[in-house]
């Protein structure tokens, strides 16, 4: 078992490796001139000329790509290009706040999605179980933009029951302000108390939440369906009924063990799904996290950034995809035999 | 699933739910406690803090640095370009314009708390000069700054320079602390004059600003307690949040949501001639625009109003000559050239191209969406005397590569660009874009005119002196430019801004493009 999550890790850190390199040299091969960003629209030649030696993209690119590979060990992502700022710096403003969205949304989804999942099981055919399948497909396949955008109308502009945009009320911000501990800003308003900034926070969470999770969670619901009308078939649910176990016991005790771990690890990855789909959702709702952080870096080929939030997708990917492994591992009946997984 | 953990899970969720009811409760009885500050929102699409040191400062931070750092004049445009006191409450040049002296006001005091001494002013603007960052060449034809006193701070030129134009720039202008590093500024710090101080800046989300308790000009109870510069990248969502009243000014809105804004009774819409002008550059170093009477014909061509009225849905001012409107240098009598098809044939028999025939090369930048309707039009117009057109959309950077292709026959035909001034000087309109250039810069029509060249050089030195003598001179070169026609001048874009109707004292000024004078305003 040790051994299969360290085979996992070494794989991890080279797949890391590799994408650093393509994007690297991919964001270097689209024609783009950054010393010119650095220093301004109208700049002179010289200017040009200097930011470049500044920014060493004097030298040839195997060395610039060595220089990197090196500062990024030390955790040197490098000067943004476009607002001369250290990109781990803005990454670390960042991250917290798209993470809070995908863990709460992959949470809600989960607590949400495998009751409804069960439910639509045990009553298979009737009108609820076809209602929850006809959803659970509709929120995988609408566009979560637009999802975004419906939400927005319905509950901020024509109910005026959430807010609109952000993660915070300015005001609020001002009166109120909330001391950085962990940068996770719902868990720092409750470690200091700050129930009204925890209050304010919620609110304007709900809809990016909503948004976020509506893909996981038809997923989750569907997928526990499925995978429970097999399980109640198989021969030891039978038995078990037969035995004259109470329905619910068997159903929650017996059938949902070999639901789990499918459905967990489906979540890890749909996890990874979400995290790609803030790119989307955070721009809709001025969010000020890793999607917003993106999608301005990738307009302006800000190609040190570009790499931070690559370098930050590809860890988190990999450390979901181990995560199911382990899931998947854990399972008695699976067993490590030499020579594979 | 155990039983044990179903309980155990069940528990949590009910402590969860009763911590936020408390918390939602809790916030209700703390809410009579405060007094809510006033605030003013600015809506802005793209996050500002581009660069935060001053001495560097280029581009859209002036949104909030220029509330935070003071220059020492600035100037208003759309009052007869007068000059405003800031630092500096009054100023005199010695007779032969090399030596200008500016009494600094006194009592003026850093967020930090420091004073400003004409030493402090003198050290930041050298700091802005050695740094050679930014907009710094403003300074070019400065020889010494001095502190003379404690309040007198001192100008040695080369030449006459036009100072008060220069000191008023909206970048690279500024007076601060010249004994804080450049790290501690892209740390995300900021230490002013101004009447507001950096509270607090989280990227791509706002920048807030806090009254400066201790500012020169001092506060009334209507002005603003806090001003706050809100990025948020969907149009759709600014305009939502301006009729809400949730934003009180709004910047870079789609036409088309201006035109719906117009019916709204809470808001209106400041609407004024920017600097920012359009250009189709003609290829002159290539056949058939090597011709003037093509290239004339090409200016008759184009469909001038349609462009207004379609393209920009009416702001935007045709553009008459290199210049644009409310800078100095522009010629109000100029020649302009309208949309005339029978004068256009005229030419094109005259140059040697009575049938058209020939195929041209449009760049633009590509999702440059005004660029290229223009392209479309023209073609079209274009087509009407059998010239084909390609229109190519293209990054900033392969447009310039092509542009600036050793042979001019592998260049395009026809280039677009966007000019606008960093401080009220039209130098950079006639020099960059017109004057002979042995390397191609910014000078996309290759134009040479040796005569252009010479009245573009004189206007530049006796700008010093005399802004009337400079700007005969400018006249003089564009009268010659406009007649060679190496360029199509075509539209001065008007800056549009929605604002809420009971915000009191706005007035945008085109010398600081996108800037909101916070302090000026009140409710």
């Amino acid at each position: 078992m040790w051994k299969f999550i360290i085979r996992r890790v070494a794989i991890g850190i080279f797949i890391l490796f590799v994408v650093v390199s393509t994007t690297f040299f991919f964001s270097r091969i689209v024609p783009s001139e950054p010393a010119q960003k650095w220093v301004g629209a109208h700049a002179t030649e010289e200017q040009i000329e200097a930011a470049k030696i500044e920014l060493g993209l004097d030298k040839p690119l195997y060395s610039q790509y060595i220089k990197y590979l090196g500062d990024l060990l030390k955790g040197d992502f490098g000067m943004s290009i476009v607002s001369h700022r250290p990109v781990s710096l803005e990454l670390k403003n960042a991250i917290p706040n798209t993470l809070e969205l995908v863990i709460l949304s992959v949470i809600l989804a989960f607590a949400i999605g495998l009751p409804i999942g069960v439910y639509s099981a045990i009553h298979e055919n009737t009108i609820f179980d076809h209602l929850g399948r006809f959803i659970s497909v509709g929120v995988i396949s609408m566009p979560t933009f637009w999802v975004a955008l419906m939400l927005q109308i319905i509950f901020s502009t024509k109910l005026g029951l959430l807010p609109l945009t952000g993660q915070m009320d300015t005001i609020l911000k001002l009166t109120n302000p909330l001391d950085k501990i962990t940068g996770f800003a719902m868990l720092d308003s409750v470690i200091t108390g700050n129930w009204r900034v925890f209050k304010d926070l919620i609110l304007h969470a709900i809809l990016p939440i909503l948004t976020l999770m509506s893909y996981s969670l038809g997923l989750t619901s569907r997928m526990t369906r499925s995978i429970l009308l097999e399980v109640l078939n198989e021969d030891y649910i039978r038995a078990s009924r037969a035995y004259g176990i109470k329905e619910r016991i068997v159903i929650w005790k017996y059938a949902i063990k070999n639901v789990l771990g499918t459905v967990t690890t489906v979540l890890a990855l749909s996890a990874g799904y979400a995290l790609v789909n803030t790119f989307v959702i955070e721009a809709v709702f001025s969010w000020p996290g890793i999607g917003s952080y993106i999608s301005r870096s990738v307009i302006n080929l800000d190609y040190p950034a570009i790499i931070g939030v690559t370098l930050f997708a590809s860890v988190s990917y990999i450390i979901l995809n181990l995560i199911a492994d382990i899931i998947v591992a854990l399972d008695p009946r699976i067993r490590f035999v030499k020579g594979g997984d | 699933m155990n039983m044990k953990y179903t309980k155990v899970i069940s528990i949590l969720l009910v402590v969860l739910i009763t911590v936020v009811a408390a918390g939602c409760s809790g916030g209700e009885e703390q809410q009579g406690n405060d007094n809510t500050p006033k605030t003013v929102t600015y809506v802005t699409h793209s996050d500002p803090m581009v660069f935060w040191d001053p001495a560097e400062t280029w581009a859209i931070e002036i949104v909030a640095l220029q509330n935070i750092y003071e220059p020492l004049v600035r100037i208003d445009p759309m009052n007869d370009n007068e000059f405003i006191p800031v630092l500096a409450t009054e100023w005199k040049s010695s007779d032969d314009g090399l030596k200008w002296e500016f009494k600094l006001r006194e009592g003026v005091k850093f967020h930090s708390g420091k004073e400003l001494t004409a030493d402090i002013a003198a050290r930041s603007l050298k700091r802005t000069i050695d740094l050679g960052k930014g907009a710094a060449y403003i300074w070019d034809g400065v020889k010494e700054i001095n502190a003379k006193d404690d309040n007198t701070l001192e100008f040695v030129l080369e030449r006459p320079l036009p100072m008060l134009y220069i000191v008023s720039s909206a970048y690279g202008s500024y007076i601060y602390d010249p004994d804080l590093e450049r790290d501690w500024y892209y740390e995300g710090n900021a230490d002013g004059t101004g009447p507001y101080k950096l509270n607090d800046y989280s990227k791509d989300s706002e920048v807030i600003l806090e009254k400066f308790q201790d500012y020169w000009g001092g506060w009334n109870q209507d002005q603003f307690d806090y001003a706050i510069v809100k990025i948020v990248p969907e149009s759709a969502t600014r305009r939502q949040l301006l009729v809400r009243g949730e934003a009180d000014i709004v910047e870079q809105m789609p036409l088309e949501d201006v035109e719906a804004l117009k019916s709204d009774d809470n808001i209106l819409i400041s609407d004024i001639t920017s600097y920012q002008q359009l250009y189709a550059f003609l290829n002159t170093q290539k056949a058939p625009l090597d011709n003037k009477y093509v290239r004339q014909a090409l200016s008759y061509l184009m469909p001038y109003q349609d462009i207004v009225d379609h393209v920009m849905l009416g702001s935007a001012t045709q553009a008459r000559g290199v210049i644009p409107p409310n800078l100095w240098g522009h010629g109000k009598d100029l020649m302009q050239y309208n949309y005339d098809l029978d004068k256009a044939k005229e030419l094109l028999a005259q140059g040697g191209y009575p049938d058209g025939g020939f195929k041209l090369l449009y760049t633009y930048t590509a999702g440059d969406k005004n660029e290229q309707k223009v392209g479309e039009l023209f073609k079209d117009a274009l087509s009407k005397v059998n010239i084909d057109m390609e229109i190519r959309g293209m990054t900033v950077d392969s447009k310039y590569d092509l542009a600036k292709a050793t042979d001019p026959n592998d260049r395009q035909d026809i280039t677009m660009l966007y000019w606008w001034p960093d401080n009220v000087d039209p130098q950079g309109y006639m020099y960059s874009q017109f004057r002979t250039e042995k390397e191609v810069g910014f000078n996309f029509g290759y134009y040479s005119n040796p005569e252009v060249d010479r009245l573009i050089d004189e206007a530049i030195a006796i700008s010093g002196t005399s802004i009337e003598e400079a700007t005969e001179k400018y006249i003089e070169a564009q009268e010659i430019i406009l007649d060679e026609a190496p360029a199509i001048h075509l539209y001065c874009e008007n800056y549009v801004r929605p604002y809420r109707k009971d915000l009191k004292g706005y007035a945008d000024n085109p010398a600081y493009p996108n800037a909101v004078f916070f302090y000026e305003l009140s409710r």
